[in-house]
């Protein structure tokens, strides 16, 4: 044989192989391309990431010529592939061959927040300066200007939850199987927050009490101080110090400090980035302490358990130690009456439970439990309570588990999620003859300009 | 429309494909053209205007100045063409630019228009330029059909992202072309591995680069040392990958159909001296300049001086070419004061294996200057890798993106480097006298190119994974 050159035969053999190769790229792309128009077998929704997907945009002669349609269909046809969710998975798995999952992490983040103004300096003129040339910044840099005087819609919701999922995410440390977000405070979102606060509870004077319960993140809660100072994020005992110190009517219900007494229980999740109804329970005795009523005990409430629960942050992060250690929800049924009523974005009305069982729903549905989830307004009504008491709670997702517990001290519980709600709050509490109003919010949600200004929208 | 699109790989290209291998022969142009038409408007109808605007200009210079008798007349309809094509290509790359600078200096004017840069108009331009300088110099026949000019500068192979493709290239395969079945499988192969190259390397470089060097002089002030040259190092990967892939696409594409396009990259990372990276790197965008810029004003054949004018011009321009702002200028001089330093200082003088990294540092530190079109950016990322101003030499961060694409790294360091391609080579020619070789060869041949492909689809279904974009049903 010649061994600087292949015989006819061999190279035969080169072409017939290449010849199948060939074939086999052909059946792959006609098998994928026949796959793409079976309409039929597109998904809508997807279950691992909580989302609607992406709609067939509607063709206008404006968006056509501006090449927006055609992205439109580009993106359509890639986020709704027949078996995304699987093909996902598989191309998830692929990617853990990149490299090591270590048990402790940093996903995001390296972001620095404003300066907190300590209470004491907050006086002095000299740090005036310095603190405009950092609301300055913020501003500058932030996406769009504040809206404040518009009234929220509910097309705008979309971007309200990119923009709060971008404030949760911004930074996520994760160790042993454990996610926690780091906080980044925001000057101008902190001003723009408690102005809104503070006028509703002077619009407000004497016919409602106006709380503000600002619940710290799980960072802010169960780390170690040291371990939480080298993660580099604001520090949320000062943060919400400095909230209340801001507050003139409002009354300020104290939580990072009574949750860090009492952080070595299950206060918060592993794998999502809400707090558990524990924790919830420990600000609720708070509230009823500066509220000046009785609290009820835990053990005074029956008890319903989803398990396994692998929140938001194991959708994020598909971390392998996550899986292996879930977490559980823990729900209390209000003793009063386990029913509400709760309207949908369109207007629709709903009767459905405090506490529903999500035991079917898969396993990052558990916190879905408390309120039906966000809905722009619920109403729990409870027939043991006939005084005419009655209180509006205004939060997003963080107050979902906090609700059940006011159920058993008033007649009737408003709910009013800020992100899908269009109504203006104060004027609502004023018809309906509302006697608190209390406004519940994550601090870490708030930090943003724009979130704070939906809220300021509202009041 | 991008080619790394579920969209462009199971709808365009197939339908591109079928049609065209079914259509007669002689439709089989008309078909290539009604498609990269289509291609173009995807991506904003209106611009389309300015591509078959530019192109008609074109060809009725070319057709002109080939049917002048006297070069008086040549020259005219050359100068018309120069002026149209770098004024259509100043105005809509260069105005904003220009008038945010002279705002910036002198308050005037008051409000700078927003211009939308069309999608590949430096590349369709540069190559409508090559054609009829070379009908001028009598290098190549104009082409008396207008549409297949426009064939030629519209083809969605090349038409966005280069190569930059010369039309004596292509002058007489536009005509006639024979497609083997070699050519088929090559072409294949070719585009399968740069879908791969961008797919699954280049997204993934890219979505490190970012997590680390996140936009902002706060954002990468808070960022480490070692986060900012990982970051810088993904980036520097990036770069070359997803560049390379649209060329390695567009090859690919082009042999699929008989047209042989001319390599467009050529292991720009394995260069020994900074003039051998420009040797290797964005080849057609390099002799664009040598054969209208360099060597017209004199190349290398003239007094020190004269050269360094020469070589000042083309780097700025190089510079200029890549981006409407500053920092790409200074890119282009950056590389211009290397390139002089090798010319008259080191003279080749660099011992082997210094070389090598020499180039590599050279080049790192012009990605630097690449990337952040914000000169405070630059500033803080510049002093940010030498340790002043970070948040630290380490951190948690870029510990877990290391240790997360350790692996990952490993690979696409050995991905920019011919590696592969030797490796291939090898079994190719020790296939010729041992049989268990020469199966193995051909078992590659045959599962590289529909495993990428299927490797980079997932990858691409992966990328559209986007858990809470808005939290809940």
């Amino acid at each position: 044989m010649n061994k600087n050159k292949y015989t006819k035969k061999q190279k035969k053999t080169i072409m017939r192989f290449r010849a199948v190769s060939t074939r086999i790229f052909a059946v792959l792309m006609l098998l994928g391309g026949i796959m793409g128009i079976l309409l039929f077998l597109r998904p809508s929704t997807s279950n691992v990431e909580k989302r609607e997907l992406t709609k067939f945009p509607k063709l206008t002669l404006a968006s056509f010529l501006d090449g927006s349609f055609c992205s439109d269909v580009s993106l359509w046809y890639s986020d709704t592939f027949p078996m995304r969710d699987g093909l996902i998975s598989i191309d998830q798995t692929l990617k853990t061959a990149y490299g090591v999952t270590t048990s402790t992490m940093m996903v995001g983040g390296n972001e620095q927040g404003d300066e907190i103004p300590t209470l004491s300096a907050d006086a002095e003129a000299e740090d005036g300066d310095t603190q405009d040339s950092l609301v300055d910044m913020v501003v500058d840099t932030s996406e769009e200007p504040a809206e404040e005087a518009e009234p929220v819609s509910a097309p705008d919701s979309e971007a309200m939850e990119a923009e709060i999922q971008n404030q949760i995410q911004k930074g996520l440390y994760v160790k042993d199987g454990a996610a926690y977000s780091v906080y980044y405070y925001s000057q101008s979102a902190a001003e723009i927050y408690t102005d809104a606060l503070n006028q509703a509870a002077q619009e407000l004077q004497g016919q409602a009490d106006v709380y503000s319960i600002l619940v710290p993140n799980n960072s802010g809660a169960m780390l170690p101080e040291d371990e939480l100072h080298s993660l580099g994020g604001s520090d949320q005992t000062q943060a919400i110090a400095y909230y209340h110190s801001l507050y003139d009517k409002v009354k300020p219900v104290k939580t990072i400090e009574t949750l860090r007494e009492h952080n070595d229980e299950y206060l918060y999740f592993r794998t999502d980035h809400h707090w558990t109804q524990l924790g919830a329970y420990y600000v609720y005795l708070n509230f009823c302490e500066e509220k000046g009523i009785e609290p009820h005990e835990l053990s005074d409430f029956e008890t319903m358990t989803f398990s396994p629960f692998l929140g938001t942050f194991y959708s994020q992060l598909m971390n392998g130690d996550m899986a292996k250690n879930p977490d559980t929800v823990t729900a209390y049924v209000p003793m009063g009456t386990n029913d509400m009523v709760y309207w949908d974005v369109d207007g629709t009305e709903y009767q459905w439970n405090i506490i529903e069982d999500v035991s079917t729903w898969g396993d990052s549905s558990g916190y879905y439990c408390y309120i039906a989830g966000d809905k722009p307004l619920t109403i729990i009504d409870n027939p043991e309570i006939e005084d005419g008491s009655s209180c509006l709670v205004l939060k997003e997702s963080y107050g979902n588990c906090f609700v059940p517990f006011l159920v058993d001290h008033y007649d009737k519980v408003y709910v009013v999620d800020f992100r899908y709600a269009n109504v203006n709050v104060v004027d609502y509490v004023k018809e309906n003859n509302i006697q608190d109003l209390i406004v519940m919010n994550n601090i870490t949600i708030i930090a943003s300009d724009s979130v704070a200004s939906t809220i300021a929208g509202l009041l | 429309m991008v080619f790394s699109s579920l969209l462009f790989i199971f709808v365009f290209l197939v339908l591109n494909l079928v049609i065209y291998f079914f259509a007669p022969k002689k439709y089989k142009n008309q078909v290539l053209l009604i498609f990269s038409l289509i291609f173009y408007a995807w991506g904003g109808p209106r611009f389309l205007i300015l591509l078959v605007g530019e192109t008609f200009i074109s060809w009725f210079c070319g057709v002109k100045i080939q049917a002048a008798d006297t070069p008086k007349t040549k020259k005219l309809y050359m100068i018309l063409e120069c002026v149209s094509m770098l004024g259509l290509l100043g105005i809509f790359k260069y105005t904003v630019f220009f008038l945010s600078n002279l705002q910036a200096l002198t308050g005037f004017p008051k409000a700078i228009p927003n211009i939308v840069l069309p999608i590949g108009i430096s590349f369709y331009t540069f190559q409508l330029l090559s054609y009829v300088v070379d009908v001028y110099r009598g290098e190549v026949q104009a082409q008396p059909k207008y549409w297949k000019l426009l064939l030629y500068s519209s083809l969605f192979h090349q038409c966005i992202a280069g190569p930059i493709v010369r039309y004596e290239t292509v002058a007489d395969e536009i005509d006639s072309r024979k497609v083997s079945q070699t050519d088929v499988y090559v072409g294949i192969r070719r585009f399968c591995i740069g879908l791969a190259k961008k797919a699954i390397l280049a997204n993934s470089c890219a979505s490190a680069a970012d997590t680390l060097l996140q936009p902002g002089v706060e954002a990468l002030s808070a960022q480490s040392s070692l986060g900012l040259w990982l970051g810088m190092l993904f980036y520097m990967l990036q770069i070359y990958l997803d560049f390379s892939a649209y060329s390695d696409m567009a090859i690919g594409m082009g042999r699929m159909v008989g047209f042989h396009y001319l390599e467009n990259f050529n292991y720009p990372y394995m260069a020994n001296s900074v003039q051998d990276f420009w040797r290797r790197w964005h080849i057609s965008l390099s002799t664009f300049f040598r054969d209208y810029v360099y060597i017209p004003l004199g190349g290398s054949r003239c007094s020190n001086l004269k050269i360094v004018r020469n070589m000042s011009v083309v780097w700025f321009l190089t510079g200029m070419w890549h981006g409407a702002s500053w920092n790409y200028i200074l890119w282009g001089i950056y590389y211009l004061l290397f390139l002089l330093l090798e010319r008259f200082v080191i003279k080749g003088r660099m011992p082997k294996v210094l070389d090598h990294i020499y180039t590599l540092i050279v080049v790192f530190f012009g990605w630097v200057i690449f990337r952040f079109e914000s000169l405070p950016e630059l500033g803080t990322v510049f002093l940010g890798l030498f340790g002043v101003g970070t948040s630290g030499f380490t951190g948690l961060e870029a510990y877990t993106v290391f240790m997360g694409n350790i692996f990952f790294l490993i690979f696409a360091c050995i991905a920019v480097t011919s590696l592969g391609k030797n490796l291939r080579k090898f079994l190719f020619n020790a296939g010729k006298s041992n049989h268990a070789v020469f199966m193995l060869f051909n078992i590659t041949e045959l599962l590289v190119p529909p495993l990428l492909l299927f490797l980079s689809v997932l990858s691409l279904i992966g990328a559209s994974y986007n858990p809470f974009l808005y939290f809940q049903f």
